[in-house]
């Protein structure tokens, strides 16, 4: 990518003064991230506009933007915001997920018909049991793991303290562990 | 029993699943569409907070204009400004998002005096048999912020929103967080004093409390109607007292403040 923090504050500093087209470097820059995260916290379907309206909104936070901090992450805590905001129900995350489910996961490669099936079912399980998890814990799972931020990042974003993420997603994955037993079990 | 090699194994699970979201996504660029919506707007980004030096200052000319306003609903209606104490800013609007009537307190997680003094400096109230509260709470939210809460007792009557007798909430909130109240119509915020200082008391109707993350945005799902409140700022802490009194035992208790 080639992408510094240097970079970054200099195309900040230009939209702070109303410079558009430095902001849509920004946007190229970190559209994917911002859309990965509205996904997971608002899912698929209205990823896009939860998206869309964060830069709008980050935009005209920039001159709260502390220099010299990591854009990212400060980024994403505001699309985490809208996307929170837009995905009042938690019925339209376990939906979003459901589908992702349903349509999504296809392996580049070509496993066998019954890897593929207990695959299949494995992750079926899984988007289940994260969708039954708790509010506080089925966040902190998105940001570590389905966005893949790190536990610094997953606590700024969330605006948690670092020891209440490692708390939330270790009582996370206890009850995922826990519930994912239980369908084995039942199976 | 869960151990280590089945959180990895299920760490790589999770992490296979946030890949979907990808393949789900498919590529899309917004550059152009955020861009466009913002020169459609044709205004350039403003500073949307005066720095914290200055917004003691804009509190006081703020509060006149406040005062000045309030019995004049026309006039009160074109006033676009704002009152800041502290971490604490009331605007003189509807809320941008509709709160739910129904909307609980969000107050954190709970934690205890010693855990919550750790983390920033906590004054308790010392008169009505006051003192250590019935439940502490600390919160990130408002820039980091302790809110302890006196169930409703004899002198202390259920407050109409919250159903406590008495919610007091220290944020030690630096220039980047901030407490935004909204006051519906009928609401007014009026300059009292307290001690040898200045607070901010909102009663006569409804209003409505957002907390504001790091980031500057609201959280509204922490958004909630409040009845009587008095906003005090003490030292490092601006200190919000919530709770269906007068104004004069609001600012007994908030003097008693130690």
């Amino acid at each position: 990518m080639g992408r510094s923090a240097t970079d970054d504050a200099d195309l900040i500093e230009r939209a702070k003064r109303g410079d558009v087209d430095a902001y849509g470097e920004l946007v190229r820059r970190y559209q994917h991230d911002a859309r990965r995260t509205a996904a997971a916290i608002a899912g698929v379907a209205i990823a896009d506009d939860a998206a869309q309206e964060a830069f709008v909104r980050a935009y005209d936070f920039l001159p709260r933007f502390r220099p010299g901090a990591p854009f990212r992450p400060w980024l994403l805590t505001v699309v985490a915001n809208v996307a929170r905001n837009q995905c009042r129900s938690t019925g339209r995350w376990t939906r979003a997920l459901r589908q992702s489910g349903e349509r999504g996961g296809q392996p580049a490669s070509a496993p066998s018909a019954e890897d593929e099936a207990l695959a299949r079912h494995r992750g079926r399980d899984l988007r289940a049991a994260v969708d039954g998890l708790p509010v506080r814990y089925r966040e902190v799972v998105a940001c570590r793991y389905l966005l893949d931020l790190s536990e610094d990042e997953t606590a700024r974003v969330l605006g948690l303290a670092h020891g209440t993420v490692k708390s939330r997603l270790s009582r996370a994955l206890d009850r995922l562990e826990h519930q994912l037993q239980r369908e084995v079990d039942h199976a | 029993m869960p151990d280590q090699q089945g959180h990895a194994l299920l760490e790589s699970d999770l992490r296979a699943l946030g890949r979907e979201l990808d393949a789900e996504l498919g590529a899309v660029d917004l550059t152009a569409s955020v861009t466009r919506a913002l020169r459609a707007r044709s205004a350039p980004a403003q500073p949307h907070r005066q720095p914290r030096r200055r917004r003691l200052a804009v509190a006081l000319v703020a509060s006149l204009v406040v005062a000045a306003t309030a019995a004049v609903p026309s006039a009160r209606a074109a006033v676009t400004s704002f009152l800041d104490i502290g971490v604490v800013r009331i605007h003189h609007q509807e809320p941008p998002q509709p709160v739910s009537p129904t909307a609980t307190l969000n107050l954190g997680e709970p934690i205890t005096l010693v855990g919550a003094r750790a983390r920033m400096p906590v004054v308790l109230p010392r008169r009505d048999g006051l003192g250590s509260p019935d439940e502490i709470w600390f919160t990130n939210a408002g820039g980091g912020g302790v809110s302890l809460v006196y169930r409703a007792r004899r002198g202390l009557p259920p407050a109409r929103h919250t159903g406590v007798g008495l919610l007091v909430q220290e944020f030690a909130g630096e220039s980047q967080a901030n407490v935004n109240k909204y006051l519906s119509t009928g609401a007014r915020a009026r300059q009292v004093t307290v001690g040898s200082g200045q607070g901010v008391f909102v009663s006569g109707g409804d209003h409505f409390v957002f907390y504001e993350d790091a980031s500057g945005a609201d959280v509204y799902e922490a958004g909630r109607l409040a009845g009587n409140a008095l906003i005090v700022q003490r030292g490092p802490l601006t200190i919000r007292l919530e709770a269906d009194l007068p104004l004069e035992r609001m600012v007994a208790i908030a003097g008693s403040l130690d």
